[in-house]
């Protein structure tokens, strides 16, 4: 293998040795010691040159070949989907280009060990500095937050307005509204430092001075002040039952309610909760515990989703928690709209507008209200209007989280008359 | 498909690897082929019908004008030469410049041309590139061309090279197609070569993206001096880091295969001026735009107002083929000017100026030329630069925050686009036993931290419960 005078390889010594073709007439210690010195650097770089090319080679076809011969996954907890599987052959996937890409996906998503890799790029990344991943904040003591959402100024005044035309519309009723801040406008001290975010907070408040006839029920004040605790799951983007129970103890007196007097039992349900936010950055390093409270009372109550005929005696939801989604724990995820009634016997109905942040606090609602309607304007298409001709509410509340409301499209659509 | 896909490396090129060590010599190029066209296919097979027409003009007009050249038909060979580039640069204008021209006719004329939206065949602006070379040598005597069709496709198609260069002439490669036996030191010298690429695109390029293009959705009105000088500079780090890289990955590629490519970069932030930026940035399309348009031009042998207006022409030229807009335009215009500075007024009075002072000044000349590069607009270019040169106060919290985060990759790029690595590198395995055995441990660490980025790549959580 080694023949170092083949006139090719020859070139790059060309500048020390002017004549190498030429036979050497004389044998001259000094210079042939160099050359043998030289000879063996080159013979030392080009063995360096076969095992790479060596090891390049198995480590590429080693990993395609485990790749290849795994058995494809279906669905990707980590990632919260379902993964691509074999490409299928068709002459118009051929033609329209959507075979190659397939292939492109197939390679990536069926990868001998996919999770591990996002874990070990993620690990690299932050050696690096990186404080933010996928779009997620990654924060003190294992919190992963999502910076404030942007007002959609549009969106959000048609919303004002139609929440204004429907108190305007109905002043027999009770409406108040609260906007629960996210995470990374209440736990500041755990944000990167310097990062800069929309103050989502005086965003609340802007929204708020532009309502009429409803009553702002600010939850903020109560949730700063109680910011050393844990108000938010680290690694999802919901507030904790712990957190929607300091903000019905601070807004209850507004709702005509006398919170502070009920006692809970409180169980945790789940110790290994990995959240939506653990999914979107792929830091998958903390587990949540989910609790729920149990007020202390004699009421009774069922409830009902919709379209489902099934009568339930409970507001938890205890398959989810087999599940991936472990927060639908809470009344078993979104419904259009789900109707508790309850023997609490105070005269009062209450009709909730609400996203999912409202489905952990209901738990701490239903001891006052005879009956609770939920209605989550994403997925309801019937008029509100049409609610109050059957119902005989008494009280309206809206309840939403920041993120959510500011971007919402659909409630001006449910409360239109 | 890109070399940095997981599906290129870990799919079509093992596959492409295998098949070639197992297929005698004398297929090889046939199969060699074959990979490049269905490389071309892939994402686009629509476009390979296209290919083939382009490969069978040009085959036919290099045959045609050889033939031509060597019976002394003039003004016949002439014509057709005129026609056949022609044809090629209108593939080149159809499918790159046509938007651009519709929407300059349409702001000048009022009137709304509506362009198609068509996506580009995959290494237009090489391989026609590529292409007009083969037909100018050939019409100067520089080469006979191919007298196999095969191996024509094969010089214009061959797949390291195809996406993104280097662009060869056809007299450098030619002798290779008739020999490249696969040799083991070869190949590994290509794997070297191909992993140090692969990391500059996904370790270094991917990581420093990220930091530019967090600070690039800013509003550039906003921007601070330190945000905006942050934003240029890992810029330019990251398209040095990705094109080198792209570049290195080809070179490498190639030599798997036992072709050897000319490089594209010499550590061109290390320039002294930006005439030798050129020489060491994209090295063979400056030398391109040399030899096919400078220098048929009259190049520097004519009078200095020719001399100025041949170099405009190039930079002009050269701005328009990285991009069909005016901030390239721009930038093109800017590098033509700095480089007739250096050549027809600053003569002799750079080279009393240190080297580092020169090395520094370059750098930043050229930074500045890349805000036009990846601005959006022309006006949006400008706001950047006014807001560099402190027209937007100096820095802030966020500035901050963004600097910390951007600091190692910036570090580490600026270690990396020095040679010094490459050098120790070379300098350990010279050694031999244990450093050899070092650096294959080296290898494995970068190739597990480029597989762990390529799959963050593609890492995307479907949110069916957000709220």
């Amino acid at each position: 293998m080694e023949q170092p005078n083949r006139p090719r390889r020859a070139a790059p010594s060309v500048r020390n040795a002017p004549a190498p073709a030429a036979p050497r007439p004389q044998p001259r210690p000094v210079r042939d010691a160099r050359e043998t010195r030289k000879q063996a650097r080159l013979r030392a770089l080009q063995r360096q040159s076969v095992w790479t090319g060596a090891f390049f080679l198995a480590a590429i076809l080693t990993l395609a070949a485990v790749s290849l011969a795994l058995p494809d996954r279906d669905f990707s907890p980590a990632e919260n989907r379902r993964l691509k599987q074999f490409p299928v052959f068709s002459v118009s996937s051929l033609l329209n280009g959507s075979y190659f890409n397939d292939w492109n996906s197939y390679a990536a998503e069926q990868f001998a060990g996919r999770d591990r890799w996002i874990t070990l790029d993620l690990a690299f990344r932050r050696l690096l500095g990186a404080k933010e991943a996928n779009g997620v904040l990654l924060c003190r003591d294992g919190y992963l937050m999502e910076p404030p959402a942007a007002p959609d100024t549009a969106a959000l005044e048609k919303s004002r307005d139609a929440i204004n035309a429907f108190a305007a519309r109905h002043p027999e009723l009770s409406v108040s509204m609260a906007v629960v801040p996210n995470a990374a406008a209440i736990l500041t001290d755990r944000l990167p430092e310097n990062v800069p975010l929309r103050d989502q907070l005086a965003d609340i408040s802007a929204f708020a001075s532009g309502l009429e006839g409803v009553q702002f029920l600010d939850v903020s004040p109560a949730l700063l002040a109680h910011s050393g605790e844990p108000l938010y799951y680290k690694t999802d983007h919901h507030w904790t039952t712990y957190g929607a129970r300091i903000a019905f103890e601070a807004i209850a007196p507004a709702l005509g309610i006398d919170g502070a007097a009920m006692g809970y039992d409180t169980y945790a349900v789940s110790a290994d909760f990995e959240g939506t936010l653990a999914a979107k950055s792929g830091c998958h390093d903390t587990l949540d515990v989910i609790e729920i409270a149990v007020p202390r009372t004699d009421v009774l109550f069922y409830r009902a989703d919709e379209g489902d005929p099934a009568r339930l005696a409970t507001l938890y939801d205890d398959a989810s928690l087999s599940g991936n989604d472990k927060y639908a724990v809470f009344l078993g995820g979104n419904a259009p709209r789900t109707d508790i009634t309850t023997t609490a016997g105070t005269g009062r109905t209450l009709l909730l507008f609400k996203d999912s942040y409202a489905n952990c606090f209901v738990q701490f609602l239903y001891p006052y209200f005879d009956r609770i309607i939920l209605i989550d304007p994403r997925y309801y298409y019937a008029s509100a209007d049409d609610v109050l001709r059957r119902e005989s509410v008494t009280d309206v509340l809206f309840l939403y989280n920041a993120n959510t409301f500011f971007t919402d499209r659909s409630l001006s659509e449910v409360l239109a008359p | 498909m890109a070399f940095g896909d997981l599906f290129f490396v870990f799919g079509f090129l093992p596959v492409c690897l295998l098949l070639y060590i197992l297929t005698p010599g004398r297929f090889s190029n046939v199969l060699l082929l074959l990979c490049s066209l269905l490389f071309f296919a892939w994402g686009t097979p629509e476009y390979l019908v296209l290919m083939l027409c382009a490969l069978a003009f040009n085959y036919a007009a290099g045959r045609e004008l050889a033939a031509l050249r060597d019976s002394g038909k003039k003004v016949l060979s002439g014509a057709v030469f005129a026609t056949s580039v022609l044809a090629d640069l209108a593939l080149l204008g159809y499918w790159k410049y046509a938007g651009f021209v519709l929407e300059t006719v349409n702001a000048v004329f009022g009137t709304s041309f509506a362009a198609r939206e068509l996506p580009l065949p995959v290494g237009l602006s090489f391989f026609t590139f590529s292409l007009i070379s083969y037909l100018a040598d050939i019409r100067r005597g520089r080469t006979d061309g191919s007298k196999d069709p095969l191996t024509f496709s094969l010089y214009v198609t061959f797949f390291p090279k195809l996406a993104s260069g280097p662009i060869v002439p056809y007299p450098e490669m030619e002798a290779q197609f008739a020999h490249h036996p696969f040799s083991w030191r070869r190949f590994g010298a290509g794997a070297r070569c191909f992993l140090i690429g692969l990391s500059k695109k996904i370790l270094l390029a991917n990581t420093l993206g990220t930091t530019f293009y967090a600070l690039s959705a800013l509003p550039p009105e906003s921007l601070t001096a330190a945000f905006a000088w942050l934003c240029a500079l890992s810029y330019a780090l990251m398209l040095y880091f990705d094109f080198s890289g792209y570049s290195d990955m080809a070179v490498g590629l190639a030599g798997m295969f036992g072709f050897q490519l000319p490089k594209n970069f010499d550590y061109p932030y290390l320039s002294r001026s930006v005439s030798e930026f050129w020489r060491r940035w994209h090295i063979t399309l400056g030398a391109w735009f040399r030899e096919y348009v400078y220098i048929p031009l009259g190049g520097s042998r004519v009078h200095p107002f020719r001399i100025f207006l041949n170099l405009m022409a190039v930079w002009l030229l050269t701005g328009l083929w990285h991009g069909a807009g005016l901030t390239f335009l721009l930038w093109g215009i800017y590098h033509g000017l700095l480089v007739v500075l250096e050549k027809l007024v600053l003569k002799g009075v750079l080279e009393t100026i240190p080297n580092a002072v020169r090395v520094v000044l370059t750098f930043l000349l050229v930074v500045i030329g890349w805000v036009f590069f990846f601005s959006a607009t022309p006006a949006e270019a400008f706001t950047r630069l006014s807001r560099m040169f402190f027209l937007g106060g100096v820095a802030d919290g966020a500035a901050a925050y963004y600097a910390l985060g951007a600091l190692r990759p910036l570090l580490l790029g600026a270690a990396a686009a020095l040679p010094v690595g490459a050098r120790l590198g070379r300098e350990l395995a010279r050694r031999g036993q244990p450093w050899t055995l070092l650096s294959i441990f080296y290898f494995a660490a970068l190739l597990l931290l480029c597989v762990a980025g390529m799959m963050n790549d593609t890492y995307s959580s479907f949110l069916y419960a957000q709220f």
